[in-house]
């Protein structure tokens, strides 16, 4: 799983989704790969502002990376590509391949398998 | 504005003139359909059937009827060149581009209305310019024999350039059609501007794919699916029931970033180094794909503010699931319900849905995750004999833009295509009419009609 899906899942229980304590899901226990990617500028460029910028922080440090700029940064066609390479490189070239994600507001653990997470809960959550 | 002809495949028809509105759409292309009925139906062209049909005629906007399996040409008016090939580059169903010269029922009125032309629009490919002739035929075969003697018939072009066949600078095109049920001129003749991407039907070939289940999608309808999505490099696209990932494929292949969830996680991960992951592999897509997770639609865990450019699905609506099940009870192991209990992962109610109230929540879900103009495509199953339109579910935010139907024999499966309304324009909609529907729609139940209904034919 890349650190980028990280900041689009929450708790999926409906009663926590909307409580600051779910979401980022904290992250414990993880192992991380590095897997290399062609650089895709206009995607970043797309995709940063839907990004939560303090959740990708709070994410990055549980996996001990402060390389992320504090602000958000804009991306525009003139950005550089320093800033788009280490973007590119933490949101889509960290591989979270095992990890345990929790919920801060019911402690559910989503379990990551194989890069995969499952985010199901239990029949009785429902 | 030079009139243009696309020459179109013969499959699918109902889903022609939808890729053609979106890659127009996509890529910045304005067009103004040409019908040739109404040039030969005008009564002073009687004399000869090819009219002077570009400037003065009248250009009627095209039925979608019109563009049936039955008719595989469409003639267009575009700006020029680049806008022909441009517009149909990425397409599925285009197979070519021309730009027409003429068109006639006969060799003779077709050479009479071409040689007289007070200034031929090959004129600037006349001197210096290599070229190769080449023919489309339906419902005949020309020899190679017959092939040089029509072409000797054009020998009032005058082309002095060099023949080509290998690298021609410029590709004349007769294309003859003596299919008596294709309607129209059965000549056409003009200069070739541009293919298309059909070619990757056969590249997504299921036959050839490293890793599929009982679910995956056609190749073809794949693709036209990633093609209502505007799937293009910098979007993001998720299929909530991504199965062994056919979507995602086919949207990658056209740029866009893909991400996929399924309540089964089993066919996500596939076995023995065969996966979704694989396949991304297989195809040299790897770098556009972003993650499949393990999740329910119902109880979503994407945060709630969270935009996607589009969602593309075909929902599980029983019918090869069932199958499946079918098997595994004749053969004496287990009924689903034991094999949820006895499985460590989850398999909460999906199941037991209805698929006309998961239609309804997927609805729900899209006009919440959508980005303004983003598209949900959604493949839809109807029982053919009780479908009316207020089967297709609805949500004030949602704008109904494409219906296109690919009939079987008791049944049809319907590809919607929603776009969702700008944010600025639905802020004060109000969302308390929005129900389920009161009558119950011809897909609610469908696994029951499906197999009642094959029971009927066999």
């Amino acid at each position: 799983m890349k650190l980028l899906t990280v900041n689009f899942l929450t708790c999926s229980n409906k009663s926590c989704s909307s409580t600051a304590e779910a979401f980022p899901l904290k992250i414990e226990d993880a192992k991380l790969a590095i897997q290399q990617m062609e650089l895709k500028p206009e995607f970043l460029r797309n995709i940063i502002p839907r990004v939560d910028w303090n959740a990708l922080l709070i994410s990055t440090r549980q996996l001990g990376n402060n390389s992320l700029p504090e602000e958000k940064p804009e991306l525009t066609e003139e950005s550089d590509e320093v800033l788009l390479k280490s973007l590119h490189n933490v949101l889509l070239e960290t591989e979270i391949t095992e990890a345990k994600m929790t919920c801060g507001n019911c402690g559910h653990i989503y379990p990551v398998f194989e890069g995969i997470p499952n985010m199901l809960l239990s029949e009785e959550e429902i | 504005m030079p009139i243009y002809l696309l020459h179109l495949a013969s499959t699918h028809a109902d889903f022609h003139i939808p890729e053609l509105e979106t890659l127009a759409k996509i890529e910045s292309i304005s067009y103004r359909w040409v019908k040739p009925s109404c040039i030969e139906e005008s009564s002073e062209l009687q004399e000869n059937s090819i009219g002077d049909y570009p400037r003065e005629k009248p250009v009627y906007p095209i039925n979608h009827a019109n563009a049936t399996t039955l008719n595989p040409f469409l003639l267009v008016e575009l700006d020029d060149d680049a806008s022909a090939s441009k517009w149909v580059r990425r397409s599925i169903f285009c197979k070519n581009i021309y730009e027409l010269y003429g068109f006639a029922d006969t060799f003779e009125s077709l050479h009479d209305y071409l040689s007289k032309l007070p200034s031929p629009p090959w004129l600037q490919y006349q001197k210096d310019t290599s070229y190769k002739f080449t023919f489309e035929t339906f419902g005949t075969r020309r020899t190679m024999e017959e092939q040089l003697s029509i072409i000797n018939d054009f020998g009032y072009m005058k082309l002095e350039g060099l023949v080509s066949m290998k690298r021609p600078e410029c590709i004349f095109t007769l294309l003859e059609n003596r299919s008596k049920d294709i309607e129209g001129p059965k000549l056409y003749f003009g200069r070739w501007c541009g293919g298309s991407s059909r070619d990757a039907v056969d590249k997504f070939d299921l036959k050839r794919r490293n890793y599929i289940g009982i679910t995956s999608f056609d190749a073809e309808l794949s693709l036209i699916t990633a093609q209502m999505a505007m799937a293009m490099p910098g979007k993001l696209i998720y299929d909530p029931f991504v199965g062994t990932g056919s979507f995602l494929y086919t949207c990658s292949y056209f740029g866009a970033f893909t991400m996929g969830s399924d309540i089964d996680g089993r066919q996500m991960r596939g076995k023995g180094g065969k996966s979704i992951r694989s396949n991304f592999t297989q195809y040299q897509l790897a770098g556009s794909f972003l993650d499949v997770f393990t999740g329910d639609v119902t109880n979503c865990p994407l945060r709630e503010n969270f935009l996607l450019d589009a969602i593309v699905c075909d929902p599980p609506y029983g019918v090869r699931a069932g199958a499946k099940k079918i098997a595994k009870s004749s053969s004496g192991s287990s009924t689903p319900n034991q094999l949820n209990s006895n499985s460590t992962s989850h398999y909460p109610k999906l199941e037991q849905y209805q698929i006309s109230d998961m239609v309804f929540d997927l609805i729900c879900f899209a006009a919440k995750h959508l980005a303004d103009y983003g598209r949900l495509v959604l493949w839809l199953p109807t029982i053919t004999e009780e479908y009316s339109v207020e089967d297709i579910p609805r949500h004030p935010c949602l704008s109904l833009i494409y219906n296109s139907v690919q009939p079987f024999t008791h049944w049809s499966r319907r590809l919607l295509t929603f776009e969702r309304l700008p944010r600025s324009e639905t802020q004060n909609v109000s969302l308390e009419f929005l129900e389920k529907a009161s009558k119950a729609p011809s897909h609610h139940d469908f696994r029951r009609k499906y197999f009642m209904g094959a029971h009927r034919t066999t």
